[in-house]
């Protein structure tokens, strides 16, 4: 049991480190061009540090050779690196390191506070499932519009833009609206943003069904306590699965053996097995 | 020997894959965060065909920059929109915006002078197309530098730069920079720069004089931003002991690419900035 209460502080010190790294790093930002810089971190914008930043510019960067104005390199290398690591092992990248997944969660456990077992499980399973699919329209018309425009359109509506550049000036009014949304939100659902409108988690979300480590509960040893899916924040069934393949999982790995999960080796992360693995 | 657990594996292979292939990109020279040295697209079509075209200038791209792909002096930009940096060439576009934003025009009508007139004020000088946004706004500095020194035009073209006046403004405080940090002095010390600093002429450092001064060099700075310090191409290329590559070339990223020491090139490249 302690080694499990430990094991709380592996992720969340994983976030924090993140967090910080990219509020600094907006903050520098903000700073070099005011005349002053914090030494030793980098000055880079919120847009070159983010790898949603590459997959709105592959179309306009395949087509002419050339990335959507306010994008550089940085994204797209990102981009790779945040897929490998999804080839890998699932969306790690929203589970682990993306600042405003870890923002929400944060603010989740003011509301599991409030409104204890009740917190999470005020939306219907089908509907959440449902309202789910939202965050592919959303990724649709984020990389459609920027394609057509050539203009990062997505910003004026993107929370985690508004949460980071708070003090910039340069946000627009549906970007804090979004913010103030998710905010208010993230007090019933936990990571609302990430279940129902971030266009990278929808992206990252269907590398559940292709990575190579993949979530697993064993059967023979599940006692059907559920526990894991009560530690799941997106709200993912993993006592019905053999494997894990919904495109909701974050990879947070808060449901496996050594968090949520009382059996020890009943749900792990594991390569696929050969052969009757039920999906 | 016990197995590793696949949950410490997460916490410490996520953040090594992150940052080891940042690092990675870093010494690829893929690892670009900023667009202030970047190259602009070219016009494809027309007389101009194979000109940068004026419409990618970016909010980060520095007013060295601008003058390293479009013949512009930085100088010239800098007095055109009411700066008197001490080196114009570290200024960024996008300090325009910062500087005027959203004012009434001359004509009365509400004006946006940012980026889109710093794209203006350089296809009107360079004599390239651009077609700028209806709102538009241009210091009335920069258009009588345009009608002065500009690439000439035909009436409907300069009736239209003349609606678009809104009077001009005075930096006199911190200015967004591309590069490191320097401050922007006050207007009254501007030098006016000569005729022979007209598009495609001269040089910004010979119309910003002392350009050095609060010059900082850091690993970004780039062969454009030594330029606008005051460097000459030849004292520059006396400190490579080779060629000097395309202004926007980092200096630090080229000693890399070719096997010279960056501390002791810096240190070459400052004592001839009297630093």
């Amino acid at each position: 049991m302690a080694q499990k209460k430990r094991s709380v502080w592996i992720r969340r010190t994983v976030q924090i480190v993140f967090f910080i790294l990219i509020a600094l790093g907006a903050v520098n930002h903000t700073l070099v061009e005011r005349g002053i810089e914090i030494p030793l971190l980098g000055s880079a914008s919120l847009h070159a540090l983010c790898p949603f930043g590459g997959v709105v510019t592959i179309w306009r960067f395949v087509t002419t050779g050339r990335l959507v104005r306010q994008i550089h390199e940085s994204s797209m290398v990102l981009l790779g690196l945040t897929l490998a690591l999804a080839l890998l092992f699932g969306p790690v990248f929203c589970g682990w390191v993306c600042p405003f997944g870890s923002f929400q969660e944060w603010l989740g456990r003011l509301g599991a506070k409030l409104f204890k077992r009740r917190y999470n499980n005020f939306i219907p399973k089908k509907i959440d499932k449902w309202l789910g699919l939202l965050r592919y329209a959303v990724l649709a018309w984020a990389v459609y519009m920027t394609s057509v425009t050539g203009v990062l359109v997505f910003k004026d509506y993107d929370p985690y833009y508004a949460l980071f550049s708070l003090w910039t000036g340069e946000v627009a009014l549906s970007g804090y609206l979004a913010l103030a949304l998710v905010v208010v939100l993230g007090l019933f659902v936990e990571r609302p943003f990430c279940k129902y409108a971030c266009p990278m988690g929808a992206l990252l979300g269907l590398s559940n069904v292709l990575r190579v480590f993949g979530i697993k509960r064993a059967a023979a040893t599940c006692i059907n306590c559920k526990a894991c899916d009560r530690a799941c924040p997106m709200n993912v069934e993993v006592s019905a699965a053999g494997r894990v393949v919904d495109p909701r999982c974050i990879s947070c790995g808060e449901c496996l053996s050594e968090r949520a999960c009382p059996v020890p080796a009943t749900v792990e992360l594991k390569l696929p097995s050969a052969q009757g693995e039920k999906r | 020997m016990k197995k590793p657990s696949p949950y410490i594996a997460l916490a410490v292979l996520t953040p090594a894959i992150l940052f080891g292939g940042i690092a990675g990109a870093k010494a690829l020279g893929w690892w670009r965060t900023s667009g202030a040295g970047a190259e602009p697209a070219r016009l494809d079509q027309g007389g101009f065909a194979g000109s940068y075209d004026p419409a990618d200038i970016r909010g980060s791209s520095s007013f060295a920059s601008i003058e390293g792909f479009f013949g512009v002096p930085a100088a010239l930009l800098a007095q055109a929109f009411g700066f008197d940096a001490e080196a114009p060439g570290l200024i960024a576009a996008k300090a325009v915006e910062e500087l005027y934003g959203e004012v009434r025009g001359i004509g009365g009508e509400e004006r946006d002078v940012g980026t889109d007139a710093v794209k203006l004020f350089v296809a009107r000088m360079s004599g390239l197309p651009f077609e700028p946004e209806g709102n538009t706004g241009m210091p009335e500095e920069g258009i009588e530098l345009i009608l002065t020194l500009g690439a000439g035009m035909d009436q409907a073209t300069r009736d239209d730069l003349i609606s678009r006046a809104v009077a001009t403004r005075r930096a006199d405080g911190p200015v967004s920079q591309a590069g490191p940090a320097t401050q922007a002095a006050p207007a009254s010390q501007a030098a006016a720069p000569s005729a022979g600093s007209a598009a495609g002429q001269g040089s910004a450092a010979a119309a910003a004089a002392p350009a050095s001064a609060g010059f900082s060099f850091t690993g970004r700075t780039s062969f454009g931003e030594l330029i606008a310090a005051g460097l000459s191409k030849s004292q520059i290329e006396g400190a490579l002991g080779r060629a000097m590559p395309p202004s926007a070339t980092s200096v630090k990223d080229f000693c890399e690419s070719n096997g010279l020491t960056f501390s002791q090139v810096k240190t070459a490249l400052l004592g001839l900035l009297g630093q």
